[in-house]
């Protein structure tokens, strides 16, 4: 049988109670899972494809209803009062979890005319709107979460946000002070945007696997593709960085993420990657 | 809907208090309705059997009413233990008919039903009435593999607990579950 189970928001010693019983909310999703892509920030999804994370159960993120057997019976009815404080609702369908986060904005608090028989004005207060798909899928067969966007389900699946690095001021501070950069106009830490906190993340770990020789390739790479976005001065072998940009554009060098295609010699920034 | 099926077996439960200061008191249909002629020259036992078809007919009713309640699935492997508990209630319900056999009057006996209405709405776990056993259910105190006990009436003989698979049982309320189909 499918339930449909609703977590409330707050530290009571009970947080999770069924809602609904020989329901379910969503159209059954089918998606191999071998097309998934396995969560990495430095992706930028399709619309027709799902981030996964395998062997979720082993995770610290991981929900404990989620490790063991699930049974409908070891959780009380939800009561009407605590309609509202729903944080999140999860439908159990066969032997999967599909999980919706709840934000206020799902609830209707508006008059409606509804086309009945005769057309009738309907104040509603207490409706809560199901999206078409759901934010987060639990497959237990295979013990993978498939998702599309971590920041959604980060309220879900607390620590989850652990995937989603993004540097502290202390790396960013750090990075911006590393012998290649000089910093100009103003621009430091706390003008760093979020996305290239993010990428900070992620370079910094690209930085301290390269060679001392690549580094050093590294730069004509840059130069070559960022000639016009980035000032290089090539005698104290420094990028100038004076705006968000031009920081953008450093990171994605260091990245490699530039490109030149191979029969049409078109030169190209992959703005999203995924291993092959 | 599931305050008002509560209410309902919360009655059914307890009007056989009311029933057993009737019979005490020889409150029989001709002493409500001396100008009926017909209701006087009853016997006193059939009125007594009529008082006692009125909780018979309203726990067949909400019996008939509970596939209206939420439901739940009793999966093989989901439970642990079971216990029969037919007569573990038996003893609160004497206790029942030796205060309804000691009230004087209407009312102390609107006083202590009703406390008892109140006490028996609230406790949530003596919503199961003798009555069942008339239309042939069983009473059970169940385990879970994760280690809530619940109770469920059923109509099945259950022995062990991997026999408890039900397909549809439905919630009276959390801790109670009701088992229709044979």
């Amino acid at each position: 049988m499918d339930y449909v189970f609703a977590k409330i928001k707050g530290k009571a010693k009970k947080s999770i109670f069924k809602l609904l019983s020989d329901n379910s909310l969503f159209d059954i999703i089918k998606v191999d899972l071998k097309h998934c892509i396995p969560y990495s920030p430095d992706h930028n999804l399709d619309e027709d494809s799902w981030y996964k994370i395998e062997n979720f159960t082993s995770k610290d993120f991981c929900l404990d209803y989620l490790k063991e057997q699930f049974d409908s019976k070891d959780f009380d009815e939800l009561n009407k009062d605590q309609f509202n404080k729903i944080s999140y609702i999860f439908s159990t369908q066969g032997d999967d979890f599909y999980f919706q986060k709840i934000t206020s904005s799902l609830f209707i608090h508006k008059k409606m005319i509804v086309f009945g028989e005769v057309a009738e004005i309907e104040k509603s207060n207490n409706r809560l709107i199901i999206n078409e798909l759901p934010d987060a899928i639990f497959i237990t067969k295979s013990n993978t979460i498939i998702f599309k966007s971590l920041a959604t389900i980060s309220a879900i699946f607390k620590g989850i946000d652990i995937l989603y690095k993004e540097a502290t001021n202390q790396e960013v501070d750090d990075f911006l002070k590393s012998p290649f950069i000089n910093i100009k106009g103003g621009y430091g830490v706390d003008v760093v945007s979020k996305p290239n906190r993010k990428r900070i993340a992620l370079v910094v770990n690209t930085l301290s696997t390269m060679s001392d020789e690549d580094k050093a390739d590294m730069h004509n790479y840059i130069n070559e593709y960022c000639e016009d976005k980035i000032k290089y001065d090539e005698s104290s072998l420094q990028y100038e960085i004076s705006t968000d940009d031009e920081l953008k554009y450093l990171l994605y060098g260091i990245e490699q993420r530039f490109y030149t295609t191979p029969f049409s010699k078109e030169k190209r920034l992959a703005n999203s990657v995924i291993a092959i | 809907m599931n305050r008002l099926f509560r209410l309902l077996l919360t009655l059914n439960a307890t009007l056989l208090l009311v029933i057993v200061f009737f019979v005490q008191n020889t409150y029989t249909l001709g002493h409500f309705f001396p100008g009926n002629s017909w209701f006087v020259n009853l016997p006193h036992f059939v009125s007594y059997v009529l008082y006692f078809a009125i909780p018979v007919l309203l726990t067949g009713t909400s019996i008939l009413l509970s596939p209206l309640l939420g439901k739940d699935e009793f999966k093989k492997g989901d439970i642990i233990s079971i216990e029969h508990a037919n007569n573990s209630f038996l003893p609160s319900y004497l206790g029942y008919f030796f205060v309804a056999l000691s009230i004087a009057n209407w009312e102390s006996l609107l006083f202590v039903y009703g406390v008892l209405f109140i006490f028996t709405y609230k406790s949530q776990a003596l919503y199961f009435n003798p009555l069942f056993l008339l239309f042939g259910f069983e009473f059970y105190n169940v385990k879970t593999l994760k280690g809530t006990t619940v109770f469920l009436i059923s109509r099945n003989n259950y022995r062990y607990p991997d026999e408890v698979e039900i397909e549809k049982a439905f919630r009276i309320n959390n801790y109670t579950f009701i088992e229709r189909s044979k």
